[in-house]
């Protein structure tokens, strides 16, 4: 066990050319272990605060200037195998907790335990230079990320083959467009066998098939035992990738479980937000007994504020009752909706021929099931709207919020039936 | 094993620092000698044809060669230090992204500067011998520990400016002028002899003026090994050293924040 910084030295590099990396010692004990770490960047507004805050460095005392907090009070553990994904909006603390555990920041407070060797990869092409080839940066490159002149040789071609750029290679990196920069900077990484691989971001950059190709990669790192922790905005690598999340919200865990978990309820979260700030009309129960409207609405009859939770193809209830003002039976039209309001599906009484049935004067009752719900794991909402009967008009609507729970991969809204061949 | 690492990483910045100052020029490598080459005739024309100074009482080689001796060890340090004091921030795009031990950047940058300039130096001090001037090669012993201890001041100087600098931008600015002033303190265009004796052990209190000096007189008079004044001033070059190398130490975590 060691102090951060130090880390490095903890496990003794083993031969990588045996693939004898992962699983030394054959402990439990986690590959990183963070325990309240904090870090608080200075926030200067003058040279007085500047200085003094120089000199409080140089004697190694904390200084009270005005702090921006990055990141507070982050506690959790990697443990071999169980790569980690952070999960959270721009701004959220991601990337600088990637460098703090990467090594490049220093945290404010807490510690960091490390045991194991720790490759980062925060930039593709960080080290490159513009003046040089592709094929001279490589190796400052391999040295940066610590692999001797006899590593650096012995990967060299290997390198040069990943990032498949051709003659370039030998160009100045000045003229490499920004897409062949990603594609040397990842093929650099592929010469690294780290316990524990750190990456920002670095799957949304290049092409469709350079990012296939990098994903492949990882794939093969991880089934080697390798272990990763990575950044990612889409939820469907991070599914893919990593079997635990971190959901970080300004600079603190909000959330931490299995990576379809956190996916599904980071989504929710995110499809809320957009709902939010569209600020769907409220329905319009105020016009009184004046208009049709919903009267009342239940999800598989439960009598909760929750969201209904679902398993994927499960059964979904709607009941509802509407009001009619002129004692004339109404139409319904329930549909289904993302939560951002992306709409999914929507069916009508009218078109149906259904006839809703009256439960006392002005008021009509209809109960519409859906089975086998072939939608895709993430948070969805019933609307149940009201019509005149003639099927014309849409008046008010009501909804209800329910989630389907899984940890199906596909992408999209909806599972469509497939085979392959 | 990390040892190891950590010396290739430091060769590789230091190729990379070298090639740094002349990739892209065409002349390549010979601006190492072209530079001090037109700052030594610059100097040869102003001081014996414009300000026709008297020649230095105590030598017997012509002012070109007397000023060539101690120009060329001023160039070392005045170079390296100031290439030194902004490699951190130059490399800026690496501190922030990359961990490795910063101090890498610095030592390269100086033993770039050292290994260019010396090299310009040992062509000089050839030119001078094939020119039928008489050098004392026996002072060699001397040339290099001076050198050396200038080694050591140039990193340790380095090192507390290069990290300073990353906090306070200031500090580049404020250096060239002090280097320029620091010049002519030093016995370099002048020897001790024609300092006013009230001067003297002022000047003298300059670990710089003594190794320079020192230079100069192992290869014109033959003094083979340091004295005690520089054996004085090679301790201070080592006392800025380790204080370089502590504050560094203190504020490398810190550069992150600032970069």
């Amino acid at each position: 066990m060691s102090a951060h910084g130090r880390s490095k030295a903890l496990v003794p590099e083993r031969d990588q050319r045996e693939g004898g990396l992962m699983r030394a010692g054959g402990d439990d004990l986690p590959l990183i272990s963070l325990r309240g770490v904090g870090k608080a960047y200075p926030v200067h507004a003058s040279a007085r605060s500047q200085l003094a805050s120089l000199w409080a460095k140089l004697r190694g005392a904390p200084h009270a200037a005005s702090r921006f907090q990055a990141l507070q009070d982050i506690t959790f553990d990697i443990q071999r195998g169980a790569s980690t994904a952070l999960v959270g909006v721009n701004g959220a603390g991601k990337s600088t907790l990637l460098k703090v555990i990467a090594g490049v920041a220093k945290p404010s407070s807490g510690e960091i335990i490390t045991r194991g060797r720790v490759g980062a990869l925060l930039e593709l092409g960080a080290g490159f230079h513009p003046e040089y080839t592709g094929r001279e940066n490589i190796g400052l490159s391999c040295a940066l990320m610590g692999l001797s002149p006899a590593q650096t040789r012995q990967h060299v071609d290997g390198i040069i083959d990943f990032a498949d750029i051709g003659s370039h290679i030998d160009q100045p990196v000045k003229h490499y467009s920004s897409g062949m920069v990603v594609r040397l900077g990842f093929a650099v990484a592929t010469a690294l066998t780290p316990d524990l691989l750190i990456t920002d971001e670095v799957l949304s950059v290049g092409d469709e098939s350079f990012q296939r190709k990098c994903i492949t990669w990882m794939e093969g790192y991880l089934n080697n035992g390798g272990t990763m922790l990575l950044c990612s905005h889409s939820m469907y690598h991070v599914q893919k990738l990593c079997t635990n999340a971190l959901w970080i919200e300004a600079g603190r865990v909000r959330l931490s479980g299995s990576s379809a978990d956190v996916t599904r309820q980071y989504l929710a979260w995110h499809d809320e937000r957009a709902a939010e700030a569209r600020k769907l009309q409220p329905a319009a129960a105020a016009a009184g007994g004046s208009i049709y409207h919903v009267r009342s609405m239940l999800l598989n009859d439960m009598h909760t504020d929750e969201p209904v939770v679902l398993p994927e193809c499960g059964t979904l209830v709607v009941t509802g009752t509407v009001h009619s003002p002129d004692d004339r039976v109404p139409q319904v039209a329930v549909g289904v909706v993302k939560l951002d309001g992306t709409p999914v599906a929507g069916c009508y009484s009218e078109m149906d021929g259904f006839v809703m049935r009256q439960l006392e004067p002005h008021l009509y009752a209809y109960r519409l099931v859906l089975p086998r719900l072939p939608l895709l794991p993430g948070a969805y909402l019933a609307r149940s709207h009201a019509m005149d009967p003639e099927g014309m008009r849409m008046f008010d609507h009501v909804e209800l919020r329910f989630d389907i729970a899984g940890h199906s991969r596909e992408t999209g809204i909806c599972k469509l039936e497939h085979e392959w061949s | 094993m990390n040892e190891n690492r950590s010396w290739w990483l430091f060769v590789r910045f230091a190729q990379r620092e070298v090639s740094n100052r002349f990739a892209g020029s065409l002349l390549g490598g010979l601006w190492a000698l072209l530079h001090p080459l037109a700052l030594l005739l610059t100097y040869n024309f102003v001081f014996t044809s414009v300000m026709r100074v008297r020649p230095p009482p105590d030598t017997t080689v012509p002012f070109l060669v007397f000023l060539a001796l101690a120009l060329w060890p001023w160039l070392v340090f005045a170079d390296s230090v100031s290439r030194g004091t902004l490699s951190v921030v130059g490399n800026a795009a690496l501190v922030k992204k990359i961990p490795f031990a910063h101090e890498l950047v610095v030592y390269a940058a100086v033993a770039a500067s050292f290994a260019l300039q010396v090299a310009g130096f040992v062509v000089v001090l050839l030119f001078v011998t094939v020119a039928g001037h008489e050098l004392h090669w026996v002072g060699l012993p001397l040339v290099a520990y001076c050198l050396l201890a200038l080694a050591c001041l140039a990193t340790g100087l380095a090192l507390l400016l290069g990290a300073l600098q990353v906090f306070v931008r200031d500090v580049e600015q404020g250096l060239s002028p002090v280097l320029g002033i620091v010049f002519y303190l030093c016995p370099i265009v002048y020897t001790m002899t024609m300092v006013p004796d009230w001067m003297r052990a002022w000047v003298w209190l300059n670990p710089i003026a003594v190794l320079v000096e020192g230079v100069r007189s192992a290869l014109l008079q033959g003094r083979a090994w340091p004295g005690q004044m520089e054996a004085l001033a090679g301790l201070a070059c080592v006392a800025v050293l380790v204080l370089g190398w502590l504050v560094f130490r203190r504020l490398s975590p810190h550069f992150e924040e600032a970069l």
